[in-house]
């Protein structure tokens, strides 16, 4: 029906205003006074509804799949497909007794999963989910982001060392180690989108991705030579942030146990999992929204389906390329994690700096110009990561064997 | 690191062993001047990586080991004692106890001390029979064994999984044939104790001709990953003179470089009339020792592939061989064979009554577990692990 | 807007004065990590975005981290953990003391206390405008600076091993 009648502007259908609809019809009877802090309270409880249930069936749709890659059902059990897992897992952790270690460091030791729990929820605040729907809209919003989650590893650090295990002591190093070369490429990745949006809002970043080229080619970042640089660096730097495989070295299951969570259980260790999923999940909504055009249809034709479903689609094929990472990859070594950082990203996200610098100051070329524009973009790209690729795999490489004279 | 050259000295390995590498005494630890912390971490024997109860004393500078002792025992069942206290028949399913992944090559080992201290001839239909399954035990063990690895280089179980899965089809093999997946106690002296059916030929070589696939499968997903190659190359290297004066055998030997192979050293059993190569490494590294088993597994199934086609008729067991009540003239044997591991060896004394007076394993495990320290010293946590999932131990063979 | 002065003081101000106090060094490094969060709180309260985003990113982000290794990478020597000798104690504390007192004094009776209401912010593209055309120069020493104490951090920490050569 609602196709029948095609609205004049994809903004105003009616599915694309229903949440904003709901909103003012939860709120409208309120004093004015009062319709702003009502308001901000009620995105935050969609923000803590939404990726806690995301959170939950992460966890369940990761371990299925996992389980599917690896010739085995997953969890099948519990409900119909196994889709009461999670709330089984939770009252299995709430239920748990909390051991803390005698030697432990009683109060860092209680504070690093709460601290980073609350950490990793921060940086949603800023996301634009739909074409409404930001909870907080900040000029530096892209800032803000980072130095919300720029504190998360300082929680890593505290519960490696607080739980007095010298298997947790080796994690919070290697945490360390491991975040502070992370950092570095993650951010400078982002600097040329803002060069280019020239906006540190993300609402902004997000409007300067809007429209197609020739009709059909979205004007996504990710969908340009330096873009696309810019979202490999950001996507491998947020495997790293997040200690996913195969950046999993803090945790490291076959070396140090289970590395700064050795010491935890029940529900702190749970908490754990939900600050890991959402700093997934809050990574992988950035580079969305920073790269892959945010809430914007990738075609004109499919303006039809709600912004909000679109971020929902994208963010679900980033964080299912999460787990796929996965299911395929062993472990780096420290050196070779903090090698590739310093040696490979931050290198090319300093090239791709210039790249989009040209990139901003070239925006005008149209025409045959514009061809000359993506060659030159596509070529500051490729020749960096052949000549940087090269220096790093030096060393190893296929071997051939030989069989013994008989 | 401060590695002698053991070809040059010569009395290198023994020195260490006479130190500190078996875990006889406390070593002192005296940091170098201006290194930073050193930090002593236990891994093990509740380890994930340390495959099964064994433990790996290591002090660390940093991430870097700066010694390691290796501690085992804990899987100690008197096994040799027990053997001399049982009749030479009593002793066969205990062996499968010895490396429970490979009963079929020890209860081999087993069988042929006893068959050579006894002089006992073996059928040629059980010949055919001991190659086919102690090449299905090859394949096993080596397919086991990247699994684990990769595991152990951080792989969320993939690897592992798919290695499993192929585990299984053989495990069911060895089920539908012994009556036990892991415990066939299969091997008679003069023979074995069943007799494969047609049915179980056909589905050997149904797993025999898939087997090919599988490998390419893994191979395609593993051996030229960026990150193993990265993880694996260079890691853990072992001179191909330390391993010969360790006395190292198997893959592990064979991936430095040294072509020893008992199937073509000492030719037992039927081995000689079939045709396969030896393949050998060159850097002695995790990343050659993984390699050579895979090469291995590709012989195996040559091997595997001519002895299914030729498997003769006539009984498996000669029915007046002696099993019972054995008593072997007074004298000793030792036999040993190609295991997936190394040299699974069996020294047996006899003076005449029903129980060997002297029962000895020669365990490669082991064996190759001596060199741990030498290749781990100068690496990282992270390597030792991988370091001593390529060594390919068993716990039930290291401490028996 | 007094009351929330003197919140944002005390959260500055306590971490800072217990980072002192404690004994455990890595208990003084996260009390650190309280005071610089307090001090991006102070300049959120004054309506600065930019700068405090800024200030725990690279506090918090970056700085903590640096402190956290170098306090975990250094070796306390013998006398580092016996109390000092009493005199450099009382020229020490001299030192500190009249550092602060000066620093007082010279902003409440020398300089005019600016006014806490929060004026209209200053454009993003206007600040970047300002880093980096009238105060480049500024920018660019305090990032040498930088550099330096990294450097001089790095040799701090860095084992003294014997050269790489004579190990082999």
């Amino acid at each position: 029906m609602i196709l029948a009648v095609a609205p004049a502007s994809p903004a105003d259908a009616w599915l694309e205003r229903a949440p904003l609809l709901l909103r003012d019809a939860l709120t409208g009877w309120l004093p004015d006074a009062l319709r702003p802090w009502v308001s901000a309270l009620l995105s935050i409880a969609v923000i803590l509804g939404v990726f806690g249930l995301l959170f939950a069936y992460m966890t369940l749709a990761e371990r299925k799949l996992l389980g599917r890659m690896q010739n085995r059902p997953g969890p099948n059990r519990t409900g119909p497909f196994g889709l009461l897992q999670p709330f089984a897992d939770a009252i299995k952790a709430l239920t748990k007794e909390d051991i803390v270690p005698r030697a432990a460091d009683r109060v860092l030791h209680f504070l690093a999963p709460v601290v980073l729990v609350a950490l990793s929820l921060l940086g949603l605040a800023v996301i634009p989910f739909g074409r409404n729907l930001v909870a907080v809209e900040l000029e530096a919003a892209v800032l803000y982001f980072f130095a919300a989650g720029a504190a998360t590893e300082l929680s890593i650090f505290m519960a490696g060392w607080a739980s007095r295990n010298k298997y947790s002591l080796l994690a919070a190093m290697r945490a360390l180690a491991q975040l502070i070369s992370y950092e570095v490429p993650l951010l400078l990745s982002v600097v040329p989108v803002v060069v280019v949006a020239g906006s540190l809002s993300t609402t902004g970043i997000v409007a300067a991705q809007g429209g197609w080229a020739a009709g059909i080619w979205p004007h996504w970042h990710a969908l340009t030579p330096w873009g696309f640089s810019a979202f490999a660096v950001f996507m491998i730097a947020a495997l790293a942030e997040s200690n996913r495989s195969p950046f999993d070295l803090p945790e490291a299951e076959s070396e140090l146990i289970a590395g700064h969570l050795t010491e935890y259980s029940g529900f702190k260790y749970a908490l754990f999992f939900m600050a890991e999923y959402l700093g997934m999940a809050a990574l992988s909504a950035m580079a969305v929204t920073l790269f892959l055009g945010g809430w914007q249809a990738p075609l004109g034709l499919l303006e039809f389906v709600p912004s909000y479903a679109w971020f929902g689609v994208k963010l679900l094929l980033l964080l299912l390329g999460f787990i796929w990472i996965r299911a395929t990859f062993p472990r780096l070594r420290i050196d070779q994690l903090t090698r590739l950082s310093w040696k490979f990203l931050v290198p090319l996200a300093l090239v791709n700096l210039l790249n989009g610098g040209f990139w901003a100051a070239t925006a005008d070329w149209s025409g045959p110009a514009a061809a000359v524009r993506w060659l030159v973009s596509a070529l500051l790209v490729v020749v960096p990561f052949v000549a940087l690729a090269r220096s790093l795999a030096a060393g190893y490489g296929p071997r051939t064997y030989r069989y013994a004279p008989s | 690191m401060m590695l002698p050259d053991p070809a040059a000295t010569g009395l290198a390995r023994v020195r260490k062993i006479e130190g500190d590498a078996l875990g006889l005494r406390t070593p002192a630890f005296a940091p170098t001047e201006g290194a930073g912390d050193l930090l002593e971490v236990s891994l093990g024997p509740h380890h994930p990586s340390t495959h099964g109860v064994f433990r790996m004393d290591v002090v660390l500078d940093g991430e870097r080991i700066v010694r390691l002792k290796p501690v085992f025992g804990y899987l100690h069942r008197n096994h040799e004692k027990l053997g001399e206290a049982t009749s030479y028949l009593g002793s066969m399913p205990y062996t499968d106890r010895l490396d429970y992944l490979n009963s079929m090559t020890n209860n081999w080992a087993y069988a042929l001390a006893v068959e050579k201290l006894a002089g006992i001839p073996v059928t040629e239909r059980a010949e055919y029979v001991r190659v086919v399954l102690a090449e299905l035990s090859r394949l096993l063990n080596h397919t086991c064994l990247a699994g684990f690895l990769m595991q152990d280089c951080g792989c969320s179980g993939t690897p592992l999984m798919y290695a499993f899965r192929e585990r299984e089809k053989i495990l069911d093999l060895f089920e539908s044939l012994s009556g036990s997946r892991m415990m066939c106690n299969v091997q008679r002296f003069g023979g074995c104790r069943v007799d494969p059916s047609a049915e179980w030929l056909a589905a050997t070589r149904r797993l025999v001709d898939g087997y090919g696939a599988f490998l390419d499968e893994f191979e395609a997903l593993l051996s030229g990953n960026e990150i193993v190659m990265a993880r694996t190359q260079g890691v853990g290297r072992l001179p191909a003179a330390l391993a010969v004066n360790a006395g190292i055998t198997g893959p592990m030997l064979r991936a430095s470089g040294v072509g020893h192979d008992l199937r073509k050293v000492d030719g037992y059993g039927v081995y000689p009339r079939f045709n396969f190569r030896v393949p050998i490494g060159r850097d002695g590294d995790v990343y050659d020792r993984y390699m050579v088993r895979m090469l291995e597994m590709r012989e195996s199934i040559a091997i595997l592939d001519q002895a299914l086609r030729d498997l003769p008729g006539g009984p498996i067991l000669d029915p007046k061989a002696k099993q019972r009540g054995l008593r072997p003239k007074a004298g000793e044997a030792y036999g040993r064979i190609e295991g997936p591991k190394g040299e699974i060896g069996f020294f047996l004394v006899s003076d005449g009554t029903g129980n060997p007076t002297r029962y000895r394993v020669r365990a490669p495990s082991f064996v190759n577990l001596t060199v741990l320290e030498d290749l781990c010293l100068g690496h990282t946590v992270a390597d030792a692990v991988i370091i001593l999932g390529s060594i390919d131990i068993v716990l039930g063979e290291v401490d028996r | 807007m007094t009351t929330l002065l003197a919140v944002l003081a005390l959260i500055c101000l306590a971490p800072a004065v217990a980072a002192v106090l404690v004994r455990n060094l890595i208990h003084s490094a996260l009390l650190f990590v309280l005071a610089w969060l307090g001090l991006a709180a102070f300049y959120l309260a004054l309506g600065a975005e930019f700068v405090a985003f800024a200030q725990a990113l690279v506090y918090v982000g970056g700085v903590s981290m640096v402190a956290l290794f170098a306090v975990l990478l250094t070796r306390p020597g013998r006398t580092d953990l016996l109390p000092p000798p009493s005199a450099a104690r009382a020229v020490g504390g001299l030192a500190a003391v009249s550092l602060v007192a000066s620093m007082l004094a010279s902003s409440l009776f020398w300089s005019r206390l600016p006014s806490m209401e929060p004026t209209a912010p200053i454009p993003l593209r206007r600040l970047g405008e300002l880093l980096a055309g009238p105060y480049l120069v500024a920018v660019l020493l305090v990032g040498l600076i930088l550099t330096v104490a990294l450097i001089g951090g790095l040799l701090l920490a860095a084992p003294r091993r014997p050269a790489e050569g004579a190990d082999a």
